[in-house]
């Protein structure tokens, strides 16, 4: 297999081909059933990993490390914030480009949208972006798409109905990137002041997607394959009563299940609060547990795949 | 003040067999004494913060063996790093022993060394001299009896006249009739003529021992439990065929449990040809298909519990597979398998694997409220579940004398990180708090129930 993100930049859910999603899914397959036989695929033996994490995460960051020591790679990171030199102000381009000194590919979470192209702007090594604030998230949405491909068998045509907190959500905001390149028509359900941003929903118009928003969770979710869950969060939130008003207009409980045909398949990136009752968790289409098991194998696939390494 | 509870655990998605709610559990003494959501957590002992894990009821793992590599102090250990608070096992009446003696020397080891509460099935390897004390064992709280209808040549098995005659003492009693159901002559007969052909034991194992042969001895021992009027309890069903006798005759209305385990339901005959003696287990690992049917049956409430059919024998990958024991390392790894199997596969849901784990066992054996299940009242024997976390399954972080396990390797979704029993915390991470001789012994008493 050919690999054409070889010394690129993982930054953005836009950047991608269709050929590009096809490998990727297949590199993270071939992963998958490797790791079912043996712990380690040393393809990146001797090489080094840097992750800089200016804001929480235990999943996406554990996911990264344990996906680059699968690999036989090893991990350098930086603690926090407060114990590195960042917090004697140094910039984020020169953080990186003294952490590329060290290390063979850099993952950065920011608080700011667009840090992680900053980060990538000032040096030569490929920068994975784990999360730029309200901005994006590709990793996470790329194993979302595998999750999709792995319960639906397929990615073309798909009806998706993406609901919560579509304005800072930066996972949908990626993984809506990524739908369109496979003609899939999306429902969009959001309390009034978190609606998608109307560039992205442009966007995609102008890329040929069908995009409806509706207020009608019930209905949305009847026409389509999967419903994609977001958390309100909170802490995006600067005026408290605004979070109150919000919080728990949309919600998947039994109620609005019975309503829906039996095969739907519900994904929620995690953490949830109360958006998804915990009633659904009986019901076997929930796949928002099983989805954790994926960001290991795709973040290998990318790994391996931006440090030009290729699997049969 | 006194304290309003001695532990809260908060937050935590509580299961049940029925519903799973968002909610909070106030645990006073031994009991839960609450269950609601925001409990006030002023004047507690201590308060587990549950937030994204299932809280279910602790396992109740109703078939162990307590005589290999653990003794009932270790079984216990290891069953409750796994998530399991109860034990039913089996003591082994072998040939020339009285079966009240066992009986009452398997209760005096548990209480001594169990730190889980435990009850105790009787295991009768010779029907012929140990039927008239089936009376007595009812005295001593033992109600249940299990049978080999397999293991000929070992002299385990139990003939139908026998069957019979403890079936009609058994059911006279109100006590439950168990059997192992494989077709014993006739797996011999394959055996040995497979050995007289040279043919490679490992190959052969799963034909020797054909899946008709289980349907046959299913179907046998129901006929036999009809006309005696005994409750019936098919123990490790395994196959595919199995199921059809067990399905017909709880469509007829009668009284038949049946029980599967997680290596059947996980694990197939490739398992085996990779894993040598230690995948050698009776009944056999099946095939792809059967493991399916299974699923099917639990999915359709013919199978009624899982439980592990823990037997950890010392056996290497290399010791001769002919000679080698039967029985494998089964009761910590039990919960976190089926959950990965059952659950992350899409075949069941987190309430119907309570049911299958917790809920109908204590059910059948008569625990059902004080155990089993999470209400006002019932004992606190629990599990704190993290449906997140991924663990491998490695022989070296478990807690078996077993020197190694069948998952090798396997990376499972969800992790138990909690077992509480009565209250007391039993394990927590992985650390053991829990001490010999805190288990109680229970008394069995057999229900009619509906699972």
């Amino acid at each position: 297999m050919t690999t054409s993100l070889k010394g690129k930049d993982i930054l953005h859910g836009n950047q991608f081909t269709k050929k590009d999603i096809d490998a990727i899914i297949k590199t993270a397959s071939y992963f998958e059933k490797e790791l079912k036989k043996k712990d380690q695929v040393s393809l990146l033996k001797g090489k080094i990993l840097a992750t800089l994490f200016y804001e929480p995460s235990t999943r996406t960051r554990l996911s990264f490390e344990t996906a680059m020591q699968r690999l036989g790679g090893g991990v350098v990171s930086m603690g926090s914030v407060e114990s590195s030199s960042v917090a004697k102000g140094e910039s984020l381009a020169d953080t990186v480009r003294t952490v590329a000194q060290y290390a063979d590919a850099i993952v950065i979470r920011h608080p700011k949208i667009g840090s992680a192209k900053e980060a990538a702007d000032a040096v030569s090594i490929p920068v994975l972006n784990a999360g730029d604030g309200a901005g994006q998230h590709p990793t996470q949405a790329l194993l979302d798409i595998y999750t999709i491909k792995k319960e639906l068998g397929s990615l073309n045509h798909l009806k998706i109905c993406l609901t919560g907190d579509l304005k800072n959500g930066r996972t949908v905001h990626a993984l809506v990137e990524v739908l369109s390149l496979f003609g899939a028509k999306i429902y969009l359900v959001s309390p009034e002041i978190l609606r998608m941003p109307v560039e992205i929903i442009a966007r995609l118009r102008e890329k040929g997607m069908e995009v409806l928003e509706t207020s009608d969770l019930k209905e949305a979710c009847q026409k389509s394959d999967l419903v994609y869950m977001t958390r309100i969060q909170k802490e995006r939130f600067t005026d408290l009563s605004e979070y109150e008003k919000v919080k728990g207009i949309y919600v998947i409980n039994e109620g609005l299940l019975k309503g829906l045909h039996k095969t739907i398949v519900i994904l929620h990136p995690l953490p949830r609060v109360d958006e998804i009752s915990p009633a659904v968790d009986e019901y076997s289409g929930a796949a928002y547990f099983r989805q954790v098991r994926n960001g290991v194998y795709v973040r290998m696939a990318l790994l391996a795949m931006v440090m030009g390494k290729t699997v049969k | 003040m006194a304290k309003t509870y001695d532990v809260i655990i908060k937050n935590g998605l509580v299961v049940t067999g029925t519903k799973i709610q968002k909610t909070d559990i106030g645990i006073k003494g031994e009991k839960i004494a609450a269950i609601q959501s925001s409990l006030p957590d002023k004047e507690v002992g201590r308060v587990i913060e549950a937030s994204g894990k299932y809280v279910m009821p602790g396992v109740i793992d109703v078939h162990t063996h307590p005589v290999y590599e653990d003794d009932m102090g270790g079984l216990a250990v290891t069953a409750a790093h796994g998530g399991t608070t109860t034990l039913i096992h089996y003591a082994y009446a072998k040939p020339g022993m009285k079966l009240v003696d066992t009986l009452h020397r398997f209760k005096d080891e548990g209480l001594k060394k169990s730190c889980l509460d435990f009850a105790i099935h009787g295991a009768l390897f010779d029907p012929a001299n140990q039927v008239e004390e089936i009376p007595k064992a009812f005295r001593l709280g033992v109600t249940s009896f299990k049978m080999f209808m397999t293991y000929a040549k070992l002299k385990w098995m139990t003939d139908d006249y026998w069957l019979a005659a403890a079936m009609d003492l058994i059911g006279a009693n109100g006590g439950l009739a168990m059997v192992h159901a494989e077709n014993g002559l006739v797996t011999d007969y394959f055996e040995d003529r497979s050995l007289k052909k040279r043919e490679d034991p490992k190959k052969v194992f799963v034909k020797t021992r054909p899946d008709y042969l289980e349907a046959e001895a299913i179907f046998r021992a129901i006929t036999i439990a009809t006309v005696t009027h005994c409750p019936l309890y098919v123990v490790h069903l395994s196959t595919a065929k199995g199921v059809v006798p067990v399905q017909r005759a709880r469509e007829e209305g009668q009284v038949v449990y049946a029980e599967s385990c997680p290596q059947y339901l996980s694990l197939t005959d490739r398992d085996l040809q990779k894993k040598g003696p230690l995948a050698k287990i009776g009944p056999p690992l099946r095939f792809d298909s059967d493991r399916f049917a299974l699923w099917q049956a639990i999915r359709g409430g013919i199978i009624d519990v899982i439980a592990s059919d823990h037997a950890p024998k010392a056996k290497k990958i290399d010791d001769p597979f002919f000679e080698a024991a039967y029985g494998s390392a089964q009761a910590e790894t039990m919960l976190s398998v089926a959950y990965d199997e059952g659950i992350n596969s899409g075949w069941i849901g987190p309430c119907q694997l309570v049911r299958l784990l917790s809920e109908n066992p204590a059910k059948i054996f008569g625990f059902y409220p004080k155990k089993g299940t999470i209400l006002k009242g019932s004992d606190a024997d629990l599990v704190l579940f993290d449906p997140t976390e991924i663990q491998e399954i490695r022989q070296k972080k478990l807690h078996s004398g077993a020197p190694y396990t069948v998952y090798e390797g396997r990376k499972c979704l969800g992790k138990p990180v909690l077992t509480m029993q009565r209250g007391k915390i039993v394990v927590e991470n992985g650390e053991m708090k829990g001490s010999p001789g805190s288990g109680k012994f229970l008394s069995t008493k057999i229900k009619k129930v509906k699972c």
